[in-house]
């Protein structure tokens, strides 16, 4: 193989699959980005077994084939470079040169017939979104997910599809079990998703999607049994799915609040960071009371100390006291929009509910804690 | 005609010498002791047949004259107390006047005896308690007790005697029981022309115990000493890891007397607490001095056992003797900041700086240990000093790396820390668990989505009866029909834990119902921290391990986890010099 290829463009896609190559693999080839020449262009594949990414960027290919270069020292040369074209070409044994005209490396390499073969699922009914809506989606659900809780698997997001007076939206939920985070959003052809009964995304394939989507335009989605499809322009994102239920959350949901209380996000929000000052492993619990009118924020800690803030508020409803982690309201207050939010809470063994104008079909859940 | 008669006197010294005297080496036992009461510095025994065909013990102590010699043979006899109240007041080994006779009457014994100062010695010939002779001899200043054929009379006892070899170790063992306390003794033991057993006179009780116990722990030993009244408490003490799986290496000695005392066994045991596994046993030479007023030695004519006045005092005086000495051992965590890498100091002029520096421990400071016990009388749990305000034990730890997703590599001062990443989370969630408990404030995390368990029959009905107990360490469960109960709420301090499996072990330490609270307590929490902390194979990153890491630093025994493992293992660079040869 032989190719010369624009620095910039590659090294674009060279940093896009950075967080994707292993560094402390087991599998040596699992750290090497394939490329593969062929007509005019170039084809980049990355994987760490879970995801894999393909991008295809236009080159001079002088000679076609395959080969493997090591992803993180492509990038660092890469990215010292001030030359505008670079020359890679295959030698023997597997050794590859590089050179940019003012600077040459060569590289040992990998056989490219290591490289796990990368398949990109066929027939995948494909969906078009628009990026910002689904960084939104995926800004709003990825904090609650845990990694690796026992009992339970919820190390991933929860996407289905859910009818709602004849509209399909599309479904985003994660937990912890001690929090929960749902958005649903309206998708044009989101019938068209394969999507069963719903699949678990997981956190890494979240956070790739994310950097897909973070580019604007449009990603389009697909699902086909145990995989997952994103493509953006010449970019292909390719998901393994988690072999995991979701609990069954509708009855967690609280229906009905007789006393909504309407608050600025950005004081509740600093009010909370200023409670998790004084909070360690031991002692996290910030408690909260709401009586007539007033929020009643106090985190004590025996090894440090107490703080305290109250909120004016308007409220009719019973006192009511209850312990939560003031984390957990960060987390979600951080990721909303809204001015105002809404916050519900009737019971001290039932969740906290919030929800925003601005934040449409999102609601964010907090089980209290008992202090 | 009376079924009920005296027995001849023969006979009942018979039964009498059996209670002293039972195996070879419990002659050896008595006759070293009389020699050490003699004021002896140099004692040889010499043993053929595993002392079953010949005991002979030679002193250079103050010897008998031709009277004594006569004298001590009788029942009753001794140079050592006078009259009843001094057996309050035993300063010596011996004191009862059994021992001679009570061999005498079981063996064929010999004594020849020089006492110092004299120039002419005799010798005492005796066989099954009836005096031979009594001669004029030469002999060197001393006493020399040879007894040949022991038992030789009383067929039953002799039959029951073990192989040779098993009596050899015995002696063995009595003898190094007996030489512990007195280090300016030479001691020597043969058998045959084998020396078995040589332990010259020397001037400390170090050296004498490793000649005990081996080199190896003789370096690593740990001196402790505490004072409380006229109760003084020397203890040297193996570090945990030289745990062994039988307690044939606790030496406990009363004012110099060794002692066998399952109490005071109980008390080394619990002054290492938690830094020892189940079913192990410290290496540990105890030292009690206390005034003979306050302890029986009375209680037993091997006088093994020992009665306390005040058992309560002792008890707790051992404890925290051993606690104070082991809280001082390295504790290389304390209040450090694991966090910049690159300003850490490398280790300077790895090679050029002289090897004793290698050698010498640095001095270790570690607060909270110093003062765990205010006063005897009342355990007092020592209120924590701030974790800021610890000294920095060790400047310039560096995480390494993770080493097979289960080890945190540590660069310490001194050389290399290997942490298990799980027994070091689990001594953190035991203690901080123990504590929110202890102050009645665990945090409870409510579940948002109630999970289900499924229990036995039996588990069922535990739980349906004490299933209060639960709720007071943070748990709580609801009954959802049949086997099925829905965990609603948990300690906020346990993650990723599997509660299935969590709840069934819990249920089992319930259902065995230990009546002390403390226990189960203990127990629980144990438990808890074993679910919730991190596995082996987690993979953790720099921050984590560091956050663990000065975790670990403000945790009260941070050495051990609670079921007794050790938590680190260092390696110095002295160590790792001398597995590359860059030293010899």
């Amino acid at each position: 193989m032989e190719i010369k290829i624009d620095r910039s463009e590659l090294l674009k896609s060279v940093s896009r699959v950075q967080s994707i190559i292993e560094r402390k693999s087991s599998m040596p080839v699992l750290s090497t980005i394939l490329f593969d020449a062929s007509g005019s262009d170039v084809r980049l594949s990355a994987t760490d077994l879970e995801l894999g990414f393909q991008e295809t960027i236009s080159a001079n290919v002088i000679q076609e084939g395959s080969i493997t270069i090591s992803g993180r020292k492509l990038f660092e040369i890469l990215k010292e470079s001030k030359s505008e074209t670079f020359l890679i070409k295959m030698k023997e044994n597997n050794w590859v040169f590089i050179s940019d005209e003012v600077a040459r490396f060569d590289l040992a390499c990998i056989a490219p017939d290591e490289f796990p073969a990368f398949i990109e699922p066929e027939g995948v009914a494909m969906v078009e979104i628009d990026a910002d809506t689904l960084t939104d989606m995926i800004n709003k659900t990825i904090y609650a997910v845990t990694l690796e809780e026992a009992g339970f698997n919820l190390s991933g997001v929860f996407t289905e599809r859910v009818s709602n007076d004849g509209d399909d939206f599309l479904r985003m939920i994660a937990t912890d079990g001690h929090r929960l985070s749902m958005i649903d959003k309206a998708i044009t052809n989101v019938g068209l998703l394969d999507l069963g009964k719903g699949v678990m995304i997981p956190k890494k394939g979240m956070s790739e999607l994310n950097r897909l989507a973070s580019e604007g335009g449009t990603v389009s989605i697909g699902f086909k049994q145990k995989e997952c499809v994103a493509k953006k322009g010449n970019a292909v994102l390719v998901i393994r799915l988690l072999d995991a239920k979701f609990p069954d959350y509708q009855a967690v949901v609280p229906k009905e609040c007789a006393f909504p209380i309407l608050l600025k996000r950005s004081l509740l929000l600093e009010a909370m960071r200023k409670m998790l000052i004084l909070s360690n492993e031991r002692y996290r619990a910030v408690k909260i009371t709401l009586e007539k009118d007033l929020l009643d924020l106090i985190s004590t800690n025996p090894d440090l100390g107490e703080g305290q803030e109250k909120i004016e508020i308007k409220y009719a409803g019973e006192r009511i006291e209850a312990g939560f982690n003031p984390k957990y309201f960060i987390d979600i207050l951080q990721s909303m929009e809204s001015d105002m939010i809404r916050m519900e809470f009737t019971e001290s063994t039932r969740p906290c509910v919030l929800k925003g104008d601005a934040d449409k079909g999102f609601i964010g859940l907090i089980m209290p804690m008992r202090v | 005609m009376n079924t009920i008669r005296i027995l001849p006197e023969k006979l009942a010294s018979q039964i009498a010498a059996g209670e002293v005297v039972d195996r070879p080496a419990s002659v050896v036992r008595e006759l070293t002791d009389n020699s050490i009461d003699a004021g002896a510095d140099r004692i040889v025994v010499r043993i053929e047949g595993g002392g079953k065909r010949l005991i002979k013990v030679s002193d250079n102590g103050i010897g008998m004259s031709e009277d004594d010699l006569l004298l001590c043979v009788e029942r009753h006899a001794t140079s050592k107390i006078e009259r009843a109240s001094d057996l309050l007041n035993v300063k010596s080994l011996g004191f009862r006047g059994e021992a001679l006779p009570s061999m005498a009457a079981v063996s064929r014994m010999q004594i020849t005896s020089l006492p110092q100062g004299r120039l002419t010695g005799h010798r005492l010939k005796i066989s099954g308690g009836k005096l031979l002779a009594i001669e004029e001899t030469g002999a060197p200043a001393g006493t020399i007790v040879e007894i040949k054929d022991l038992f030789f009379n009383i067929p039953a006892r002799r039959k029951f005697l073990r192989a040779a070899r098993t009596e050899t170790d015995h002696i063995v063992d009595v003898i190094s029981r007996a030489a512990m306390p007195f280090p300016r003794i030479g001691f020597r033991l043969e058998d045959g022309a084998k020396k078995i057993l040589n332990l010259p006179a020397s001037g400390d009780t170090l050296s004498r115990l490793s000649g005990l116990m081996g080199r190896k722990v003789g370096e690593a030993i740990m001196e402790g000493e505490e004072r409380y009244g006229d109760l003084s408490i020397k203890v040297y003490a193996a570090p945990p890891d030289f745990a062994r799986s039988r307690g044939d290496r606790l030496f406990v000695y009363v004012n110099g007397r060794n002692i066998r005392d399952r109490f005071i066994t109980k008390a080394i045991m619990d002054g290492y607490g938690k830094r020892l596994m189940r079913g192990r046993y410290p290496q540990v030479v105890l030292f009690i001095d206390i005034d003979p007023l306050e302890i029986d030695v009375n209680v037993h004519p091997t006088k093994q056992e020992i009665r306390f006045r005040n058992a309560r005092k002792v008890f707790q005086a051992i404890v925290a003797a051993i606690e104070s000495m082991l809280a001082r051992s390295p504790h290389p965590f304390s209040g450090q900041e694991f966090i910049g890498s690159e300003s850490v100091p490398a280790r300077k002029d790895l090679l050029s700086s002289a090897s004793d520096s290698f050698i010498s421990e640095p001095p270790w400071e570690y607060s909270p240990g110093s003062e765990r016990r205010e006063s005897l009388d009342q355990t007092v749990y020592p209120s924590r000093t701030a974790p800021l305000e610890q000294s920095v034990v060790s400047a310039g730890a560096r995480i390494i790396g993770q080493l097979g997703n289960t080890y945190i590599l540590c660069q310490v001062e001194d050389g290399l820390l290997i942490v298990d990443q799980h027994a070091a989370h689990e001594r953190i969630v035991y203690e901080n668990l123990k504590r929110s408990l202890a102050a009645s404030r665990v945090e409870v995390q409510g579940l948002l989505i109630p999970h289900e368990l499924e229990l036995s029959t039996k588990e069922k009905r535990v739980i349906l009866g004490k299933g209060d107990r639960l709720r007071g360490f943070g748990i709580e469960i609801d009954h959802f029909g049949g086997n099925t109960f829905l965990l609603r709420a948990v300690p906020a301090l346990l993650k990723n834990v599997d509660w299935n499996s969590f709840i069934s072990e819990f249920v089992t330490e319930l259902e065995e119902g230990t009546p002390d609270e403390d226990v189960l307590l203990d127990k629980a929490v144990t438990l808890m921290a074993c679910h919730g902390a991190i596995r082996a194979g987690q993979r953790l990153s720099h921050e984590e391990m560091a956050r663990l890491l000065s975790e670990l630093g403000e945790m009260d025994l941070p050495t051990n986890c609670p079921h007794g493992r050790p938590i680190f293992k260092r390696f110095t660079y002295y160590e790792m010099e001398k597995m590359f040869k860059r030293v010899v």
